[in-house]
Protein backbone atom coordinates (compact mmCIF):
# COMPACT_ATOMS: atom_id res chain seq x y z
CA UNK A 1 0.00 0.00 0.00
CA UNK A 2 1.40 3.33 -1.02
CA UNK A 3 1.99 6.39 1.07
CA UNK A 4 -0.40 9.27 1.45
CA UNK A 5 -3.74 9.74 -0.18
CA UNK A 6 -4.05 9.94 -3.92
CA UNK A 7 -5.29 13.32 -5.06
CA UNK A 8 -8.84 12.95 -6.16
CA UNK A 9 -10.32 15.76 -8.16
CA UNK A 10 -13.83 16.54 -7.03
CA UNK A 11 -16.49 15.97 -9.61
CA UNK A 12 -19.48 18.25 -9.65
CA UNK A 13 -22.58 16.35 -8.64
CA UNK A 14 -25.00 15.77 -11.49
CA UNK A 15 -28.65 16.80 -11.61
CA UNK A 16 -31.19 15.52 -14.09
CA UNK A 17 -34.10 17.94 -14.65
CA UNK A 18 -37.21 16.58 -16.35
CA UNK A 19 -39.99 19.06 -17.08
CA UNK A 20 -42.05 19.59 -20.22
CA UNK A 21 -42.00 23.34 -19.68
CA UNK A 22 -38.87 24.91 -21.20
CA UNK A 23 -39.01 27.90 -18.82
CA UNK A 24 -39.00 25.65 -15.76
CA UNK A 25 -36.19 23.56 -17.20
CA UNK A 26 -34.11 26.67 -17.83
CA UNK A 27 -34.79 28.01 -14.35
CA UNK A 28 -33.91 24.74 -12.62
CA UNK A 29 -30.81 24.36 -14.75
CA UNK A 30 -29.57 27.87 -14.05
CA UNK A 31 -30.37 27.57 -10.35
CA UNK A 32 -28.64 24.20 -9.90
CA UNK A 33 -25.56 25.34 -11.80
CA UNK A 34 -25.21 28.15 -9.31
CA UNK A 35 -25.24 25.48 -6.59
CA UNK A 36 -22.30 23.73 -8.21
CA UNK A 37 -24.24 21.12 -10.14
CA UNK A 38 -23.66 19.79 -13.58
CA UNK A 39 -27.15 19.74 -15.14
CA UNK A 40 -28.77 17.54 -17.74
CA UNK A 41 -32.20 18.86 -18.76
CA UNK A 42 -34.77 16.73 -20.63
CA UNK A 43 -38.37 17.34 -21.57
CA UNK A 44 -39.41 13.78 -20.72
CA UNK A 45 -41.08 11.18 -22.88
CA UNK A 46 -40.31 7.55 -23.48
CA UNK A 47 -36.90 8.05 -25.08
CA UNK A 48 -35.68 9.33 -21.71
CA UNK A 49 -36.15 5.84 -20.28
CA UNK A 50 -33.57 4.30 -22.61
CA UNK A 51 -31.18 7.11 -21.84
CA UNK A 52 -31.53 6.85 -18.04
CA UNK A 53 -28.81 4.31 -17.22
CA UNK A 54 -26.20 6.35 -19.09
CA UNK A 55 -27.04 9.64 -17.37
CA UNK A 56 -25.79 8.51 -13.95
CA UNK A 57 -27.27 11.47 -12.12
CA UNK A 58 -26.79 11.95 -8.38
CA UNK A 59 -30.20 13.56 -8.08
CA UNK A 60 -33.21 14.02 -10.37
CA UNK A 61 -35.81 16.79 -10.29
CA UNK A 62 -39.00 15.52 -11.92
CA UNK A 63 -42.25 17.22 -12.81
CA UNK A 64 -45.08 14.99 -11.70
CA UNK A 65 -47.56 15.97 -14.39
CA UNK A 66 -46.24 15.61 -17.89
CA UNK A 67 -48.21 14.61 -20.98
CA UNK A 68 -46.40 11.50 -22.21
CA UNK A 69 -44.83 10.03 -19.10
CA UNK A 70 -45.50 11.22 -15.54
CA UNK A 71 -42.87 11.93 -12.92
CA UNK A 72 -43.89 8.88 -10.87
CA UNK A 73 -43.27 6.61 -13.88
CA UNK A 74 -39.84 8.15 -14.35
CA UNK A 75 -39.20 7.78 -10.62
CA UNK A 76 -39.96 4.06 -10.91
CA UNK A 77 -37.66 3.77 -13.91
CA UNK A 78 -34.86 5.55 -12.06
CA UNK A 79 -35.28 3.22 -9.10
CA UNK A 80 -34.61 0.33 -11.47
CA UNK A 81 -31.92 1.87 -13.65
CA UNK A 82 -29.90 3.68 -11.03
CA UNK A 83 -31.09 3.00 -7.48
CA UNK A 84 -28.52 5.36 -5.98
CA UNK A 85 -29.99 8.42 -7.70
CA UNK A 86 -32.03 10.62 -5.35
CA UNK A 87 -35.32 11.94 -6.68
CA UNK A 88 -37.22 15.17 -5.99
CA UNK A 89 -40.73 15.47 -7.41
CA UNK A 90 -42.49 18.75 -8.18
CA UNK A 91 -46.17 19.19 -8.71
CA UNK A 92 -48.76 21.90 -9.16
CA UNK A 93 -51.43 19.90 -7.36
CA UNK A 94 -49.82 18.55 -4.24
CA UNK A 95 -52.21 16.12 -2.61
CA UNK A 96 -51.47 14.04 0.46
CA UNK A 97 -52.06 10.80 -1.46
CA UNK A 98 -49.65 11.63 -4.24
CA UNK A 99 -47.03 12.74 -1.74
CA UNK A 100 -47.37 9.44 0.15
CA UNK A 101 -47.01 7.52 -3.08
CA UNK A 102 -43.88 9.45 -4.02
CA UNK A 103 -42.29 8.87 -0.63
CA UNK A 104 -43.20 5.18 -0.79
CA UNK A 105 -41.33 5.02 -4.06
CA UNK A 106 -38.33 6.49 -2.33
CA UNK A 107 -38.49 10.16 -3.34
CA UNK A 108 -36.28 12.46 -1.31
CA UNK A 109 -38.89 15.23 -1.27
CA UNK A 110 -42.05 16.46 -2.86
CA UNK A 111 -42.14 20.14 -3.81
CA UNK A 112 -45.21 22.19 -4.66
CA UNK A 113 -45.22 24.49 -7.67
CA UNK A 114 -44.53 27.37 -7.95
CA UNK A 115 -41.18 26.11 -6.91
CA UNK A 116 -39.72 27.33 -3.65
CA UNK A 117 -36.14 27.92 -4.78
CA UNK A 118 -34.87 28.23 -1.24
CA UNK A 119 -36.12 24.73 -0.41
CA UNK A 120 -34.69 23.35 -3.65
CA UNK A 121 -31.36 24.94 -2.78
CA UNK A 122 -31.41 23.23 0.63
CA UNK A 123 -32.14 19.87 -0.94
CA UNK A 124 -29.35 20.22 -3.51
CA UNK A 125 -27.03 21.18 -0.67
CA UNK A 126 -28.05 18.08 1.32
CA UNK A 127 -27.37 15.79 -1.62
CA UNK A 128 -24.02 17.40 -2.30
CA UNK A 129 -22.99 17.16 1.34
CA UNK A 130 -23.98 13.50 1.33
CA UNK A 131 -21.67 12.83 -1.60
CA UNK A 132 -18.85 14.85 -0.07
CA UNK A 133 -19.16 13.09 3.28
CA UNK A 134 -18.98 9.65 1.62
CA UNK A 135 -15.85 10.86 -0.10
CA UNK A 136 -14.35 12.06 3.17
CA UNK A 137 -15.34 8.81 4.80
CA UNK A 138 -13.34 6.85 2.26
CA UNK A 139 -10.35 9.15 2.71
CA UNK A 140 -10.61 8.65 6.48
CA UNK A 141 -10.95 4.88 6.06
CA UNK A 142 -7.88 4.89 3.82
CA UNK A 143 -5.90 6.83 6.38
CA UNK A 144 -7.03 4.43 9.11
CA UNK A 145 -6.19 1.46 6.90
CA UNK A 146 -2.66 2.81 6.63
CA UNK A 147 -2.48 3.32 10.39
CA UNK A 148 -3.63 -0.20 11.17
CA UNK A 149 -1.45 -1.82 8.55
CA UNK A 150 1.21 -4.26 9.58
CA UNK A 151 3.53 -5.74 6.95
CA UNK A 152 0.90 -5.47 4.22
CA UNK A 153 -1.95 -6.73 6.41
CA UNK A 154 -4.82 -4.47 7.36
CA UNK A 155 -6.73 -5.12 10.54
CA UNK A 156 -8.21 -2.74 13.02
CA UNK A 157 -10.39 -5.17 14.93
CA UNK A 158 -9.21 -7.09 17.99
CA UNK A 159 -8.63 -10.36 16.09
CA UNK A 160 -5.99 -8.86 13.83
CA UNK A 161 -4.45 -6.69 16.52
CA UNK A 162 -3.91 -9.86 18.56
CA UNK A 163 -2.39 -11.53 15.53
CA UNK A 164 0.01 -8.61 14.97
CA UNK A 165 1.00 -8.74 18.65
CA UNK A 166 1.61 -12.47 18.41
CA UNK A 167 3.79 -12.00 15.32
CA UNK A 168 5.80 -9.26 17.02
CA UNK A 169 6.37 -11.44 20.07
CA UNK A 170 7.22 -14.61 18.16
CA UNK A 171 9.31 -13.15 15.35
CA UNK A 172 12.54 -12.77 17.37
CA UNK A 173 12.47 -16.31 18.79
CA UNK A 174 10.38 -19.03 17.21
CA UNK A 175 12.30 -21.39 14.94
CA UNK A 176 9.31 -23.31 13.65
CA UNK A 177 5.74 -22.15 13.51
CA UNK A 178 2.51 -23.33 12.01
CA UNK A 179 0.07 -20.87 10.47
CA UNK A 180 -3.49 -22.08 10.17
CA UNK A 181 -6.39 -20.42 8.42
CA UNK A 182 -8.84 -20.80 5.60
CA UNK A 183 -7.88 -20.19 2.02
CA UNK A 184 -7.35 -16.51 1.23
CA UNK A 185 -6.85 -15.36 4.83
CA UNK A 186 -3.27 -14.24 4.15
CA UNK A 187 -1.10 -17.02 5.57
CA UNK A 188 1.79 -16.07 3.32
CA UNK A 189 1.61 -12.45 4.50
CA UNK A 190 1.91 -13.65 8.10
CA UNK A 191 4.93 -15.76 7.13
CA UNK A 192 6.57 -12.77 5.46
CA UNK A 193 5.80 -10.62 8.50
CA UNK A 194 7.49 -13.18 10.77
CA UNK A 195 10.51 -13.15 8.51
CA UNK A 196 10.67 -9.36 8.18
CA UNK A 197 10.20 -8.68 11.90
CA UNK A 198 12.71 -11.31 12.98
CA UNK A 199 16.51 -11.42 13.24
CA UNK A 200 16.77 -13.15 9.87
CA UNK A 201 15.19 -10.35 7.87
CA UNK A 202 18.45 -9.86 5.98
CA UNK A 203 18.52 -13.54 5.01
CA UNK A 204 16.50 -15.09 2.19
CA UNK A 205 12.79 -15.68 2.36
CA UNK A 206 11.91 -18.72 0.25
CA UNK A 207 8.33 -19.83 -0.33
CA UNK A 208 7.34 -23.27 -1.50
CA UNK A 209 3.86 -24.56 -2.26
CA UNK A 210 3.72 -28.21 -1.28
CA UNK A 211 0.48 -28.81 -3.16
CA UNK A 212 1.69 -27.64 -6.53
CA UNK A 213 4.20 -30.41 -7.09
CA UNK A 214 4.62 -34.21 -7.32
CA UNK A 215 6.24 -36.23 -4.55
CA UNK A 216 9.59 -36.88 -6.24
CA UNK A 217 9.89 -33.29 -7.38
CA UNK A 218 9.03 -32.07 -3.88
CA UNK A 219 11.93 -34.13 -2.56
CA UNK A 220 14.55 -32.77 -4.92
CA UNK A 221 13.16 -29.23 -4.69
CA UNK A 222 13.29 -29.20 -0.90
CA UNK A 223 16.42 -31.20 -0.22
CA UNK A 224 18.34 -31.02 -3.52
CA UNK A 225 20.10 -33.94 -5.16
CA UNK A 226 23.62 -35.25 -5.70
CA UNK A 227 25.15 -35.64 -9.15
CA UNK A 228 23.94 -38.88 -10.72
CA UNK A 229 21.32 -39.43 -8.03
CA UNK A 230 18.83 -40.39 -10.73
CA UNK A 231 18.59 -40.42 -14.51
CA UNK A 232 18.94 -36.86 -15.69
CA UNK A 233 20.64 -35.59 -12.53
CA UNK A 234 23.69 -34.45 -14.52
CA UNK A 235 24.69 -31.86 -11.95
CA UNK A 236 24.35 -31.66 -8.23
CA UNK A 237 21.65 -29.26 -7.10
CA UNK A 238 21.02 -27.52 -3.83
CA UNK A 239 17.51 -27.74 -2.44
CA UNK A 240 15.41 -24.94 -1.02
CA UNK A 241 16.59 -25.69 2.53
CA UNK A 242 20.17 -24.95 1.54
CA UNK A 243 19.02 -21.99 -0.51
CA UNK A 244 17.22 -20.53 2.50
CA UNK A 245 20.19 -21.11 4.82
CA UNK A 246 20.37 -18.20 7.25
CA UNK A 247 16.83 -17.16 6.33
CA UNK A 248 13.28 -18.44 6.28
CA UNK A 249 11.60 -21.26 4.37
CA UNK A 250 7.84 -20.99 4.04
CA UNK A 251 6.08 -24.29 3.34
CA UNK A 252 2.57 -23.49 2.17
CA UNK A 253 -0.11 -26.20 2.26
CA UNK A 254 2.16 -28.48 4.25
CA UNK A 255 -0.74 -30.87 4.74
CA UNK A 256 -0.42 -31.89 1.08
CA UNK A 257 3.07 -33.40 1.49
CA UNK A 258 3.32 -37.17 1.08
CA UNK A 259 4.15 -39.25 4.15
CA UNK A 260 7.66 -40.06 2.93
CA UNK A 261 8.53 -36.40 2.32
CA UNK A 262 7.03 -35.65 5.74
CA UNK A 263 9.51 -38.12 7.25
CA UNK A 264 12.44 -36.40 5.54
CA UNK A 265 11.18 -33.00 6.58
CA UNK A 266 10.96 -34.15 10.18
CA UNK A 267 14.58 -35.34 10.07
CA UNK A 268 15.74 -31.95 8.79
CA UNK A 269 13.82 -30.14 11.51
CA UNK A 270 15.13 -32.40 14.25
CA UNK A 271 18.77 -32.60 13.20
CA UNK A 272 19.23 -29.22 11.53
CA UNK A 273 20.89 -31.16 8.76
CA UNK A 274 19.77 -31.64 5.19
CA UNK A 275 20.78 -34.55 3.01
CA UNK A 276 20.57 -34.17 -0.74
CA UNK A 277 18.85 -37.03 -2.57
CA UNK A 278 21.50 -39.60 -3.43
CA UNK A 279 24.18 -37.98 -1.24
CA UNK A 280 25.91 -39.76 1.63
CA UNK A 281 26.63 -36.85 3.90
CA UNK A 282 24.32 -34.28 5.36
CA UNK A 283 24.91 -30.56 5.49
CA UNK A 284 24.22 -28.37 8.48
CA UNK A 285 21.76 -25.62 7.81
CA UNK A 286 20.20 -22.84 9.84
CA UNK A 287 16.70 -22.22 8.56
CA UNK A 288 13.55 -20.97 10.20
CA UNK A 289 10.66 -23.09 8.93
CA UNK A 290 7.18 -21.65 8.78
CA UNK A 291 4.50 -24.06 7.65
CA UNK A 292 0.95 -23.20 6.72
CA UNK A 293 -2.17 -25.18 6.10
CA UNK A 294 -5.86 -24.65 5.52
CA UNK A 295 -6.58 -28.16 6.78
CA UNK A 296 -7.07 -29.12 10.38
CA UNK A 297 -3.84 -31.03 10.84
CA UNK A 298 -5.06 -32.78 13.97
CA UNK A 299 -7.79 -34.38 11.85
CA UNK A 300 -5.23 -35.32 9.21
CA UNK A 301 -3.15 -36.97 11.92
CA UNK A 302 -6.19 -38.89 13.19
CA UNK A 303 -6.90 -40.04 9.63
CA UNK A 304 -3.31 -41.23 9.22
CA UNK A 305 -2.50 -38.72 6.48
CA UNK A 306 -0.12 -36.62 8.51
CA UNK A 307 2.69 -37.75 10.80
CA UNK A 308 1.94 -37.06 14.40
CA UNK A 309 5.59 -36.40 15.30
CA UNK A 310 5.90 -33.85 12.48
CA UNK A 311 2.64 -32.26 13.58
CA UNK A 312 3.96 -31.77 17.13
CA UNK A 313 7.24 -30.48 15.78
CA UNK A 314 5.51 -27.83 13.62
CA UNK A 315 2.80 -27.09 16.12
CA UNK A 316 5.18 -25.78 18.80
CA UNK A 317 3.82 -22.38 17.95
CA UNK A 318 0.50 -22.19 16.17
CA UNK A 319 -0.66 -18.93 14.63
CA UNK A 320 -4.33 -19.09 13.74
CA UNK A 321 -5.83 -16.51 11.34
CA UNK A 322 -9.53 -15.84 11.67
CA UNK A 323 -11.70 -15.95 8.55
CA UNK A 324 -12.93 -12.63 7.19
CA UNK A 325 -16.55 -13.33 8.16
CA UNK A 326 -15.42 -13.37 11.81
CA UNK A 327 -13.78 -9.96 11.57
CA UNK A 328 -16.27 -8.04 9.48
CA UNK A 329 -15.33 -4.81 11.26
CA UNK A 330 -12.16 -4.79 9.13
CA UNK A 331 -13.96 -5.07 5.79
CA UNK A 332 -14.40 -1.33 5.41
CA UNK A 333 -10.66 -0.66 5.93
CA UNK A 334 -9.59 -3.52 3.69
CA UNK A 335 -11.98 -2.21 1.06
CA UNK A 336 -10.58 1.30 1.32
CA UNK A 337 -7.03 -0.02 0.98
CA UNK A 338 -7.93 -2.12 -2.07
CA UNK A 339 -9.91 0.70 -3.69
CA UNK A 340 -6.87 2.92 -3.35
CA UNK A 341 -4.59 0.23 -4.76
CA UNK A 342 -6.71 -0.56 -7.80
CA UNK A 343 -7.90 2.97 -8.53
CA UNK A 344 -4.23 3.91 -8.81
CA UNK A 345 -3.36 0.83 -10.86
CA UNK A 346 -6.16 1.33 -13.37
CA UNK A 347 -5.79 5.11 -13.38
CA UNK A 348 -9.42 5.59 -12.39
CA UNK A 349 -10.91 8.10 -10.03
CA UNK A 350 -12.86 5.74 -7.86
CA UNK A 351 -13.91 7.87 -4.93
CA UNK A 352 -15.53 5.36 -2.66
CA UNK A 353 -18.59 3.20 -2.20
CA UNK A 354 -22.23 4.05 -1.92
CA UNK A 355 -23.92 2.85 1.27
CA UNK A 356 -25.69 -0.05 -0.48
CA UNK A 357 -22.42 -1.32 -1.93
CA UNK A 358 -20.74 -1.07 1.45
CA UNK A 359 -23.54 -3.03 3.09
CA UNK A 360 -23.26 -5.71 0.44
CA UNK A 361 -19.55 -6.16 1.07
CA UNK A 362 -20.06 -6.12 4.81
CA UNK A 363 -22.66 -8.89 4.69
CA UNK A 364 -21.22 -11.20 2.02
CA UNK A 365 -20.15 -14.66 3.26
CA UNK A 366 -16.55 -14.39 1.93
CA UNK A 367 -15.63 -18.06 1.64
CA UNK A 368 -12.49 -16.94 -0.19
CA UNK A 369 -11.70 -14.43 2.58
CA UNK A 370 -9.48 -11.37 2.01
CA UNK A 371 -8.22 -12.65 -1.33
CA UNK A 372 -11.79 -12.85 -2.57
CA UNK A 373 -12.58 -9.35 -1.29
CA UNK A 374 -9.47 -8.06 -3.06
CA UNK A 375 -10.53 -9.75 -6.30
CA UNK A 376 -14.03 -8.30 -6.02
CA UNK A 377 -12.69 -4.77 -5.53
CA UNK A 378 -10.23 -5.26 -8.38
CA UNK A 379 -13.03 -6.31 -10.72
CA UNK A 380 -15.34 -3.51 -9.58
CA UNK A 381 -12.60 -0.89 -10.02
CA UNK A 382 -11.67 -2.27 -13.42
CA UNK A 383 -15.23 -1.90 -14.67
CA UNK A 384 -16.02 1.33 -12.86
CA UNK A 385 -16.40 4.52 -14.85
CA UNK A 386 -15.15 6.45 -11.86
CA UNK A 387 -17.01 8.10 -9.01
CA UNK A 388 -18.68 5.98 -6.40
CA UNK A 389 -18.91 2.21 -6.69
CA UNK A 390 -22.60 1.37 -6.70
CA UNK A 391 -24.40 -1.61 -5.27
CA UNK A 392 -24.89 -2.87 -8.81
CA UNK A 393 -21.22 -2.66 -9.72
CA UNK A 394 -20.23 -4.50 -6.56
CA UNK A 395 -22.93 -7.09 -7.12
CA UNK A 396 -21.59 -7.71 -10.60
CA UNK A 397 -18.07 -8.08 -9.25
CA UNK A 398 -19.33 -10.44 -6.55
CA UNK A 399 -21.14 -12.52 -9.15
CA UNK A 400 -17.93 -12.83 -11.12
CA UNK A 401 -16.13 -14.03 -8.01
CA UNK A 402 -18.22 -17.11 -7.83
CA UNK A 403 -16.32 -19.74 -9.83
CA UNK A 404 -13.02 -18.84 -8.18
CA UNK A 405 -14.53 -18.89 -4.74
CA UNK A 406 -15.92 -22.36 -5.39
CA UNK A 407 -12.61 -23.57 -6.76
CA UNK A 408 -10.68 -22.03 -3.92
CA UNK A 409 -10.81 -25.01 -1.61
CA UNK A 410 -12.82 -27.06 0.79
CA UNK A 411 -13.90 -24.07 2.85
CA UNK A 412 -15.62 -22.49 -0.14
CA UNK A 413 -19.36 -22.38 -0.31
CA UNK A 414 -21.33 -20.63 -3.02
CA UNK A 415 -21.53 -16.89 -2.82
CA UNK A 416 -25.02 -15.50 -2.61
CA UNK A 417 -24.51 -11.84 -3.47
CA UNK A 418 -27.26 -10.52 -1.32
CA UNK A 419 -27.52 -8.17 1.59
CA UNK A 420 -29.84 -10.40 3.58
CA UNK A 421 -29.11 -14.04 4.17
CA UNK A 422 -31.36 -15.92 1.80
CA UNK A 423 -32.52 -19.50 1.96
CA UNK A 424 -31.02 -21.99 -0.43
CA UNK A 425 -32.71 -21.08 -3.68
CA UNK A 426 -33.76 -24.38 -5.10
CA UNK A 427 -35.80 -24.78 -8.25
CA UNK A 428 -39.18 -25.23 -6.52
CA UNK A 429 -38.63 -22.11 -4.38
CA UNK A 430 -37.84 -19.97 -7.41
CA UNK A 431 -40.68 -21.41 -9.50
CA UNK A 432 -43.10 -20.81 -6.65
CA UNK A 433 -41.95 -17.20 -6.22
CA UNK A 434 -42.36 -16.59 -9.95
CA UNK A 435 -45.84 -18.08 -9.93
CA UNK A 436 -46.88 -16.03 -6.92
CA UNK A 437 -45.73 -12.88 -8.69
CA UNK A 438 -47.40 -13.96 -11.97
CA UNK A 439 -44.08 -14.24 -13.73
CA UNK A 440 -42.87 -10.76 -12.75
CA UNK A 441 -39.16 -11.30 -12.23
CA UNK A 442 -38.46 -8.07 -10.41
CA UNK A 443 -41.18 -8.83 -7.91
CA UNK A 444 -40.03 -12.42 -7.54
CA UNK A 445 -36.45 -11.27 -6.96
CA UNK A 446 -37.68 -8.87 -4.31
CA UNK A 447 -39.63 -11.64 -2.61
CA UNK A 448 -36.54 -13.87 -2.62
CA UNK A 449 -34.44 -10.96 -1.36
CA UNK A 450 -31.94 -11.23 -4.18
CA UNK A 451 -31.16 -8.88 -7.03
CA UNK A 452 -32.95 -9.26 -10.34
CA UNK A 453 -29.63 -10.11 -11.89
CA UNK A 454 -28.98 -12.83 -9.33
CA UNK A 455 -32.42 -14.24 -10.05
CA UNK A 456 -31.70 -14.33 -13.79
CA UNK A 457 -28.43 -16.12 -13.15
CA UNK A 458 -30.13 -18.60 -10.89
CA UNK A 459 -32.91 -19.18 -13.44
CA UNK A 460 -30.36 -19.78 -16.16
CA UNK A 461 -28.40 -22.18 -14.01
CA UNK A 462 -31.54 -24.13 -13.11
CA UNK A 463 -32.91 -23.90 -16.65
CA UNK A 464 -36.12 -22.13 -15.66
CA UNK A 465 -37.65 -20.11 -18.47
CA UNK B 1 -63.85 25.59 -16.78
CA UNK B 2 -61.31 22.78 -16.98
CA UNK B 3 -59.31 24.67 -19.60
CA UNK B 4 -59.38 27.88 -17.59
CA UNK B 5 -57.99 26.05 -14.57
CA UNK B 6 -55.29 24.49 -16.70
CA UNK B 7 -54.40 27.85 -18.17
CA UNK B 8 -54.18 29.37 -14.70
CA UNK B 9 -51.84 26.57 -13.63
CA UNK B 10 -49.64 27.19 -16.62
CA UNK B 11 -49.69 30.90 -15.96
CA UNK B 12 -48.59 30.27 -12.38
CA UNK B 13 -45.65 28.22 -13.63
CA UNK B 14 -44.59 30.87 -16.12
CA UNK B 15 -44.75 33.56 -13.45
CA UNK B 16 -42.68 31.32 -11.17
CA UNK B 17 -40.05 31.14 -13.90
CA UNK B 18 -40.02 34.95 -14.23
CA UNK B 19 -39.78 35.37 -10.47
CA UNK B 20 -37.13 32.64 -10.16
CA UNK B 21 -34.86 34.15 -12.80
CA UNK B 22 -35.25 37.57 -11.18
CA UNK B 23 -34.16 35.97 -7.91
CA UNK B 24 -31.10 34.44 -9.57
CA UNK B 25 -30.20 37.77 -11.21
CA UNK B 26 -30.50 39.48 -7.85
CA UNK B 27 -28.35 36.88 -6.15
CA UNK B 28 -25.67 37.26 -8.84
CA UNK B 29 -25.66 41.06 -8.82
CA UNK B 30 -23.02 42.90 -6.80
CA UNK B 31 -24.36 44.94 -3.83
CA UNK B 32 -23.71 48.22 -5.70
CA UNK B 33 -25.12 47.00 -9.02
CA UNK B 34 -27.51 49.69 -10.34
CA UNK B 35 -29.77 47.02 -11.86
CA UNK B 36 -30.67 45.56 -8.47
CA UNK B 37 -33.76 47.78 -8.20
CA UNK B 38 -34.89 46.71 -11.67
CA UNK B 39 -34.60 43.02 -10.75
CA UNK B 40 -36.52 43.71 -7.57
CA UNK B 41 -39.27 45.39 -9.64
CA UNK B 42 -39.53 42.27 -11.85
CA UNK B 43 -39.73 40.07 -8.79
CA UNK B 44 -42.36 42.26 -7.17
CA UNK B 45 -44.49 42.34 -10.33
CA UNK B 46 -44.25 38.56 -10.70
CA UNK B 47 -45.28 38.12 -7.05
CA UNK B 48 -48.26 40.45 -7.53
CA UNK B 49 -49.28 38.57 -10.67
CA UNK B 50 -49.05 35.25 -8.80
CA UNK B 51 -51.36 36.77 -6.17
CA UNK B 52 -53.84 37.78 -8.86
CA UNK B 53 -53.85 34.29 -10.37
CA UNK B 54 -54.44 32.83 -6.93
CA UNK B 55 -57.41 35.18 -6.52
CA UNK B 56 -58.83 33.95 -9.83
CA UNK B 57 -58.37 30.37 -8.60
CA UNK B 58 -60.14 31.29 -5.37
CA UNK B 59 -57.06 30.40 -3.32
CA UNK B 60 -54.96 32.35 -0.88
CA UNK B 61 -51.94 33.92 -2.57
CA UNK B 62 -48.93 31.55 -2.70
CA UNK B 63 -45.94 32.52 -0.60
CA UNK B 64 -43.53 34.73 -2.52
CA UNK B 65 -40.44 32.63 -3.24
Amino acid sequence: MGNGLPLMPEHDPRLLVVDDDPGMRALAERFAQRHGYQVIAREGGHELLTELPAIRADVALLDRNMPELGGLDILRAIRKADPTCQVILMTAEATVDSAIEAVKLGALDYLAKPLNLERLGELLGTVREGIASRRLLLAADMALATQCEFCGMVGRGPAMQELFDLIRRLAPHARTSLITGETGTGKELVARALHKSGPRHKGRYVAFNCAAITESLAQTELFGHARGAFTGAVDAKAGLFEHADGGTLFLDEVGELSLSVQAQLLRVLENGEVQRVGALDGKRIDVRVIAATNRTLADEVAAGRFRQDLYYRLNVVEIPIVPLRDRREDIVYLTAAFVREFAARFGKQVLGLLPGAERLLHNAPWPGNVRELRNVIERACMRSEGGMLSEREVLKALGGARPEAVAAGPAAVSVVPCAEPSPELTRPIIVQALQQESGNRSAAAKQLRISRRALYRRMQALDIS
Amino acid sequence: MQTTEKTLHDLTNQLAVVSGFAEILLADAAPDDRRREDFEEIQKAAANALGLVAQLQGQPAPPVP
